[in-house]
Formats: C-alpha cells, sequence, structure tokens
C-alpha cells in the first residue's frame, strides 16, 4: 500500500511524519481529504461548507515552503477543519444559524490565525448546533448530522460536525468549542478524543460567543497527541482577548510523551461518588469503571472523593449560559450584519424596534429563542436575585468542590456522558431531557477546569463510550500525560467506526 | 419562586418584548410550557444554603488589565459597512428612530 491509499487513516502527527520524510505532499493529503469529504459527507452531514480552493492554495504554498526547506514545524501542510463558530477570514460562517447566512467575517479568529501561521490547511467549517446550544448539533438550521458508528444516531453536540468529519477520518482533527461539554460530549459519542482547555487558556477572540464565561475553544482527533499538538498551536495569551491568561503554555507533546513511557504509576486518580449515580447507564458504568480499574492495576492509585454540589450544576449551568447568551446574542439586530426583515414586513409602523424583533424572530431557532427567553427571564427585575444571583453562588459551591477534590488528587475520572448516542429526534421536544445529557461535563466549564473525554469501550450496541478526566486549572500538563497513560491501556483505541473501515483503503 | 406556574402566556410575552423577539401565539404557548418545566427543575437550587456566598462571575479570578494608549489597527469602514443589510457608504441605515408627533 502506498501511503497515499491510506491517508485518511493517518494521525496528524503521522502525516506530519510523511511530509517531512517526502512520502507525501500537503497537496496530496489535502486532494485525498477533499475528495473523501466529497463522497462521505454527502450521507454523514459533518461539513457545512469545504473551501476546496483555499486548502489548496495553502497546500500548494506549504509544499512551496517544505522544498525550500522552510517547514514551520509538524503541523505545515496538515489538513485540518474548523466548527462554523470561529470566523475566518473571507470563509462564510454561520454558527448554524441562518441570521448569519451569508455572512463572511473581515477577519480570522486567533486560534485560526495561529493554526494559518503554524501552516495548517483548513478544509472547511463543521456542522454544529446553532451557536452551539445543543448537545446533538440536531439545532443546525443546515443540515442533519449523523454518527458515524450509526447514522440513525446523533454525534452529540454541539461540536457534532467536528467530532463526526475525525471519527469518519475526513480529517485528522479539528477545533471544536466547549461551554458546557460541547467538544466532549461529541468526542465520546463519536469514539475520538475531546479537550476542552482550561478557560482562559485559548484565546476566545473570534469565537462567535454564546457564554463569554464558559466557552473555550480545543481540540477534537483520534489521539492525545494530536489534541496536544493542536493545543500547542492555539494556547497562549491573546491581548485581543482580556480573558486569555498570560500564565506560559506548552509542555503538552511532552507530557503526553511521558504519560506513555511510564504509564499512570503514581497518579493519583479521584473518583467521585456522586457521578455514579442512577440514570447512568449500566454499559458505561462498567466501562468507566473498567477504565479507571485499569489504572489502577498499572499503578494508579485511586481516591474516592465527593463533589457534594454536583447535582446543581445543571440548574446553575442552565441559568448562567442562558443570562449570557441573552446578552451575547443581543447583538444580531438586523443593523450591522446578518439577516433583516425589512421595516415595512415587520409591521408595527417600521420602527426600528418592530425591525430588530421580526429580524430576530424569524433568523433564530427554536432552541436559540428558548434560551434567550430563558436568559431574559433570569435576568429581569424581580427574577435576578432568585435566579441568576443565586446560580452564581451555587458556581461558587461547585468550583471548591473541585478545589478541595484537586488538594488530594492529581485528576478526576468520571463518565462523559450518561448514555451512548441516542437517536435522531429522540431528545427533540423535550429541552430538559436534552439539558440533563450534559449532567457530567457542565461542573467542568463552571469551575473553569481543563477537560478531555477518550474512547474507553464500546457498548454491546457497538456504540462508542467515553471516559473523561478532568484537571486544575492549568494543569493542561497532568490532564494529558494521564490521558496518554489510559490510551496506551484502552481497549477502545484504534477502533474504527464501520462507516470509516467501509471505505477501506478508498 | 414557588407556588403557581413561574411562567405563564402573559409572563412570555412579556419576556420575548425584553428580549426583542417577534413570535407568534404557538411559540409563546410552546416556550411557555418549557420554560415553565425548566423554572420548576432548577427551583432546586432554593435547597441550597448560600448564607455568606459570594458569586462567582468568572471561574477564574481575573484582574482588569491596561494597555498602553496607542493607535493600532481596525478594520476598514468599508469592509464594516459592505456586511450591513442597508448602509449608505457612510452609515449604517435604520428605520426611524424618533417618531414624528
Amino acid at each position: 500500500m502506498s501511503p497515499v491509499d491510506g491517508l485518511h487513516r493517518e494521525s496528524a502527527l503521522g502525516l506530519a511524519r510523511l511530509l517531512a520524510e517526502g512520502r507525501t505532499s500537503s497537496e496530496e493529503a489535502t486532494r485525498h481529504c477533499l475528495a473523501r469529504a466529497e463522497r462521505v459527507d454527502r450521507e454523514l452531514g459533518a461539513f457545512l461548507a469545504l473551501d476546496p480552493e483555499g486548502a489548496l492554495a495553502a497546500a500548494r504554498a506549504s509544499d512551496a515552503r517544505r522544498r525550500a526547506g522552510e517547514a514551520r514545524g509538524p503541523l505545515d501542510g496538515v489538513p485540518l477543519a474548523l466548527k462554523d463558530n470561529l470566523v475566518c477570514a473571507g470563509l462564510a460562517t454561520t454558527a448554524g444559524s441562518r441570521i448569519l447566512e451569508g455572512w463572511r467575517p473581515p477577519y480570522d479568529a486567533t486560534a485560526v490565525a495561529r493554526l494559518r501561521a503554524a501552516g495548517a490547511v483548513l478544509l472547511g467549517k463543521l456542522n454544529l448546533d446553532e451557536f452551539a446550544m445543543g448537545s446533538s448539533t440536531e439545532s443546525s438550521a443546515y443540515r442533519v448530522c449523523r454518527n458515524p458508528w450509526d447514522l440513525a444516531r446523533v454525534p452529540g453536540g454541539s461540536s457534532g460536525g467536528a467530532a463526526a468529519a475525525v471519527a469518519a477520518e475526513l480529517c485528522a482533527g479539528a477545533l471544536g468549542t466547549d461551554t458546557g461539554g460541547s467538544i466532549r460530549q461529541p468526542a465520546s459519542l463519536c469514539g475520538v478524543v475531546g479537550l476542552k482547555p482550561s478557560y482562559g487558556r485559548v484565546s476566545r477572540y473570534g469565537l462567535i460567543a454564546f457564554a463569554s464565561s464558559l466557552d473555550q475553544i480545543g481540540p477534537l482527533a483520534r489521539t492525545t497527541a494530536d489534541c496536544a499538538l493542536l493545543l500547542e498551536a492555539i494556547a497562549g495569551h491573546d491581548p485581543r482577548d482580556a480573558t486569555s491568561l498570560e500564565a506560559p503554555a506548552g509542555g503538552y507533546l511532552e507530557a503526553c510523551a511521558r504519560g506513555r513511557a511510564e504509564g499512570p504509576r503514581g497518579l493519583r486518580v479521584g473518583v467521585p461518588r456522586e457521578y455514579f449515580v442512577a440514570g447512568i447507564d449500566p454499559e458505561v458504568e462498567a466501562a468507566v469503571r473498567g477504565a479507571i480499574a485499569a489504572l489502577a492495576a498499572e499503578g494508579a492509585e485511586l481516591v474516592e472523593l465527593s463533589l457534594p454540589h454536583t447535582r446543581f450544576a445543571v440548574a446553575a449551568y442552565y441559568l448562567i449560559c442562558t443570562a449570557e447568551a441573552s446578552s451575547n446574542l443581543a447583538r444580531y439586530d438586523g443593523v450591522r450584519y446578518g439577516l433583516r426583515v425589512s421595516p415595512e414586513a415587520a409591521g408595527a409602523g417600521g420602527e426600528l424596534e418592530a425591525m430588530s424583533a421580526a429580524s430576530r424572530g424569524r433568523g433564530f431557532g427554536p432552541e436559540v429563542k428558548r434560551r434567550i427567553m430563558l436568559g431574559t427571564f433570569a435576568l429581569s427585575a424581580g427574577y435576578y436575585d432568585a435566579y441568576y444571583a443565586r446560580a452564581q453562588r451555587a458556581r461558587t459551591l461547585i468550583r471548591r468542590d473541585f478545589e478541595a477534590a484537586f488538594a488530594r488528587c492529581d485528576v478526576i475520572a468520571t463518565p462523559t456522558s450518561p448514555i451512548p448516542a441516542f437517536a435522531l429526534g429522540e431528545k427533540q421536544g423535550d429541552p430538559l431531557q436534552m439539558y440533563l445529557a450534559d449532567i457530567y461535563t457542565i461542573s467542568c466549564n463552571l469551575a473553569g477546569l481543563p477537560g478531555i473525554s477518550l474512547p474507553c469501550g464500546l457498548s454491546a450496541g457497538g456504540l462508542p463510550i467515553g471516559l473523561q478526566l478532568l484537571a486544575a486549572p492549568l494543569d493542561e500538563p497532568q490532564l494529558l500525560r494521564a490521558a496518554a497513560a489510559y490510551e496506551a491501556l484502552s481497549p477502545a483505541t484504534g477502533l474504527r467506526p464501520p462507516l470509516a473501515s467501509a471505505e477501506g483503503a478508498a | 419562586m414557588s407556588g403557581g406556574p413561574a411562567l405563564d402566556l402573559e409572563g412570555a410575552r412579556r419576556i420575548a418584548r425584553l428580549a426583542r423577539l417577534a413570535l407568534d401565539e404557538q411559540e409563546l404557548a410552546l416556550f411557555a410550557g418549557q420554560l415553565d418545566a425548566i423554572l420548576r427543575y432548577v427551583a432546586q437550587l432554593e435547597e441550597l444554603s448560600l448564607e455568606g456566598i459570594e458569586g462567582t462571575s468568572h471561574a477564574l479570578a481575573l484582574e482588569c488589565r491596561t494597555r498602553p494608549d496607542e493607535l493600532s489597527g481596525s478594520s476598514p469602514r468599508e469592509e464594516l459597512l459592505s456586511r450591513a443589510p442597508a448602509q449608505d457608504g457612510e452609515h449604517f441605515l435604520v428605520p426611524r428612530v424618533v417618531g414624528h408627533e
């Protein structure tokens, strides 16, 4: 088999090696990915837009640099893709919403600019829940996204397109965003690795805002080391995001190498009892407990923990994130960009307020409207203290639970999602049931922690199950060390979805 | 926060107005019911004893930072205006704001 036949199976680091050895070119790898995406994605729905022209131009530029001996590093020439809430100069960016249909951003998000500076080739924009609000990608205004392990099921969300594209081997890696689990939960449901960095580790400049105190950009890939490679490229302070941290970034690939070489010996792994309670699918519980036992068998020390305020996290989260969303989404008013319903059509004398309300009523989908309504209510006079302020104080208790826990352990191990991928349509129409699917992932955002999901097993029905690891703020190195150590032990490492293997070497 | 419905149809209408969302009657009824169920769920926060607990607005303690007061680049005006639904080359155009008595 010549390298080109199996290029889609290569990890980003694998492609980097083939490129460095001259066994393939960026143009060849990019053409291979684009052709495969054209073929597979008609059914899968992972992409909202491909950019063959831009991608091939970037690939040729990369090849020229390499020929001149000026390759920029391991990502130079590697094809990747972006969740469509990351702005990318000149490429239509929709955030999965009709209200932004056709909008072309005038600038690059910092994370995108950093990938370009590292030489990465950007294939296109990936499907998502509208404004990243959802856990199934079903609220995308544009197209259905399916799970490569079972096309009748959701890929999770909101970075469902990213998880599906990486699992189906349409690209080696992608950037997603995570406000309450939107990287980790789809990674779990699609059997890939998804890393949400600490709050402030990656600049949010150019990320279309949903909930500003919770949003964070991070990588999805098929290996822990690829996630580390992408994080190396995007992490670090950015003067254009006042919440990005100045603490030095890096050491992530090294941490993975250490985890692989040394295993989990000496690692203190916290196991919170509140994450293994009624409501968890028995197969998920068995797989995650199996993962924890495997870590212990290789020398990790298990620490039984309590995170007593866990059961309040969903309530606090859905008040805080919707309050922030109602404020962030006020900018879509039909004035400076995006959809406008003409004042005459809006009735009420064609006033400014009527124009904005009509434009928003037409441009936003039901989940976004629901969350704007909830957030507006939680912030409204007479209700602010009972809802929003109370949720913020509950957030303090959740954060303190983790501070106490990390005094006793290095990482915390939990399930990522209480259930494997559910059927398309199964939870639509019952927003509360959908929100409860985020029960294990949202505390991490409320506390600003880094978290990762990686495959730890398959259900009897052949659906992936994810192990979530959490670490203290800015302790990505410890998190990646633990994840790489487990990856080497996991029975699910290297499993491919039927969609990818059926495509064979094509 | 306890007692009857947390949000009824009239409450939903008021919130939609505050949120600048034009919703039809069907949507209002649907959201009123769904939001009421969500508000009943979040009412469990009342069980917490929050005496003396400060709120967390950001997970990490952030300090306000300043930067030198220097000119830096910004997007050209035409670039930004060209993305607006209505503009005249210098301004964003909007419907009349001030009524004529």
